[in-house]
């Protein structure tokens, strides 16, 4: 199988704090791996350094086959490359419709285009309507994304994600903020939608990362401290420790 | 047939107000045809203004100095070098505003914000200071705090235009770039635009080289001010460096948000409540007429918060409900 993304020895620190350690790893195409780890351990930190976001002090970042360490966000995204965030990051006064037809065109050289009409793109409002009817939010296409309900702008999240057929999808926290009910409804959406996508994801809700995930890292204070299958995770020592706290401290 | 006629029932204000404009020189006289002209270039100008402060959300405070760029370039040309042309005045003023755009976007775009705000009106300071300066050869080819006059109507096909003739020209000129405009906004890029200016970081994220998008629209925007700017001295026939600097540019801001930003034909509103203001009001009480500017931006702020074409335009759609229910 072929290499999707490559980290070689990454460290970033803010001050003094060393937020990633020499995290190295590989992801194959068409893998759902899930990254776990408690508050602080450098999860959002690692998205934000993957997609660009953040330069990391030292360190190779290779997305299938480009080293794009020095690269900015869009030409990742160019490359394939699409992200959420953990906190919505929507067009908030944009009607729904638009803000998925920006998220298709994002790749597309039309995106400079400025004589024809945004919604003159036939194919790509056919793209739109597909990914807006999966979520049921079809009906609120011409609504301003402030009119939509946390839940639905999650799912909105996730929406604009795929919206560009990537082919390494990062989902930081997509479930944030949802109920338990919603969470497993998004859960199902996302492994409708994900297909053969390869997805990098991470999550505090462990029901969801043991019902998506195919592998498992764990992140500690910026160190990869395990990594493997949901069922050797669940019963690794040194995650349950990192979770559960060893019997001294308890 | 029923969505026919909503349609046309909700379009018979700007078909009224083509219709007055299209019969302008016939029923009224010069001074307001020639109020008319003014109204509609000031109102081109701060169109694109509002591409930049409305849809991209860059807040540009050194507007002014495209279009002084190119009335200067044009009366410049027609003094000095004796250019009289239309055919070779305009384009050179229209070129060098967008050369200078081209520069100063590259500068100004390194930073944002009230960042970006303070560089822009610096740098439109630059070019009120060039233009202002009385002595030396520059003084000479400016004529400094004097400004520069005597630029004619132009000649077009062995055609001189005259006001009235002029204001069909300028309207028709009008017309087109705020279609150009409008089609901006709505296309693609546009919304690409509109997406910077909603969320930069997610427009990142998809894709869009935001940089590249906010620089391609200043200069956009210095192009269109360049036009307003060429229209500009050929109706007035003089320019002085007042119709460059801050006071000039803060003038353009009170249009926008007077008329409304974001909304592309507000800039026109915003043109005419001010412009109509300043020559009825400002020929009463010269003296007074800055206090009642400023009433009237305080009135505005404070009750019509989004510009006052929003409301128009729910006014409007109240009056239709109205009588269809």
């Amino acid at each position: 199988m072929a290499e999707v993304l490559k980290v070689e020895h990454l460290y970033q620190s803010y001050g003094g704090l060393s937020v990633l350690a020499d995290i190295s790893f590989s992801i194959e195409a068409g893998e759902k791996i899930a990254i776990i780890g408690p508050n602080g351990a450098g999860k959002t930190t690692l998205f934000n350094v993957l997609s660009g976001f953040v330069r990391p002090l030292s360190g190779r970042i290779h997305l299938l086959g480009n080293d794009v360490t020095h690269m900015p966000s869009h030409g990742r995204a160019s490359l394939g490359l699409a992200r959420s965030f953990q906190i919505n990051s929507l067009f908030p006064k944009l009607p729904l419709l638009h803000n998925v037809l920006l998220a298709i065109q994002g790749v597309q050289p039309t995106r400079y285009q400025m004589i024809r009409p945004i919604t003159a793109y036939k194919d790509n409002l056919v793209k739109a309507r597909e990914l807006l009817e999966l979520v049921d939010l079809w009906g609120e296409s011409e609504s301003p994304i402030t009119a939509l309900s946390h839940g639905q702008q999650r799912q909105v999240e996730i929406i604009l994600a795929l919206a560009s057929k990537p082919r390494l999808l990062l989902l930081d926290e997509p479930s944030a903020g949802l109920t338990a009910a919603e969470s497993v409804n998004l859960g199902r959406i996302i492994r409708d939608l994900m297909g053969d996508t390869t997805v990098f994801f991470c999550a505090h809700d462990l029901d969801l990362v043991f019902s998506l995930a195919e592998r498992v890292v764990v992140l500690y204070y910026g160190q990869l401290v395990a990594q493997g299958t949901p069922e050797e995770i669940q019963v690794n020592p040194k995650v349950r420790e990192i979770y559960l706290g060893t019997e001294q401290h308890a | 047939m029923k969505l026919q006629k909503e349609y046309l029932l909700r379009y018979t204000p700007v078909g009224v107000i083509a219709l007055l404009l299209l019969t302008l020189p016939l029923y009224a006289d010069l001074s307001i045809v020639s109020l008319i002209t003014k109204i509609l270039i000031f109102g081109l100008l701060v169109m694109s203004l509002d591409l930049l402060v409305g849809y991209t959300g860059l807040m540009a405070f050194g507007h002014a100095a495209f279009f002084g760029i190119a009335g200067y370039t044009v009366a410049i040309l027609g003094k000095h070098y004796n250019v009289t042309s239309f055919w070779l005045a305009a384009p050179a003023g229209i070129f060098m505003a967008v050369f200078v755009a081209c520069i100063f976007g590259l500068v100004a775009l390194r930073v944002s914000g009230v960042y970006f705000l303070l560089i822009t009106l610096a740098m439109g300071q630059l070019i009120y200071g060039i233009v202002h300066t009385s002595v030396g050869p520059l003084g000479a080819l400016t004529g400094g705090s004097d400004g520069l006059g005597g630029v004619q109507y132009p000649e077009m096909f062995g055609y001189a235009f005259e006001a009235e003739t002029f204001y069909y020209f300028s309207f028709a000129a009008c017309l087109i770039c705020c279609f150009l405009l409008y089609w901006i906004t709505k296309s693609p890029f546009g919304y690409g635009l509109q997406g910077i200016r909603e969320n930069e970081t997610r427009a990142r994220a998809l894709g869009y080289n935001t940089w590249l998008y906010q620089y391609i629209a200043f200069v956009i925007g210095g192009l269109f001010a360049g036009i307003a700017g060429v229209l500009y001295i050929y109706y007035n026939g003089f320019i002085s460096p007042e119709g460059v600097g801050i006071g000039a540019s803060g003038f353009l801001w009170l249009m926008l948000i007077i008329g409304g930003s974001g909304t592309l034909w507000g800039s026109i509103i915003g043109a005419a409540v001010i412009l109509v203001l300043q020559y009825f009001v400002g020929g009463l009480t010269p003296e007074r007429w800055p206090l009642i500017l400023g009433v009237c931006f305080v009135g505005v702020i404070m009750f019509y918060r989004g510009g006052i074409l929003p409301q128009l335009i729910n006014l409007w759609r109240r009056v239709i409900n109205g009588r269809s229910a």
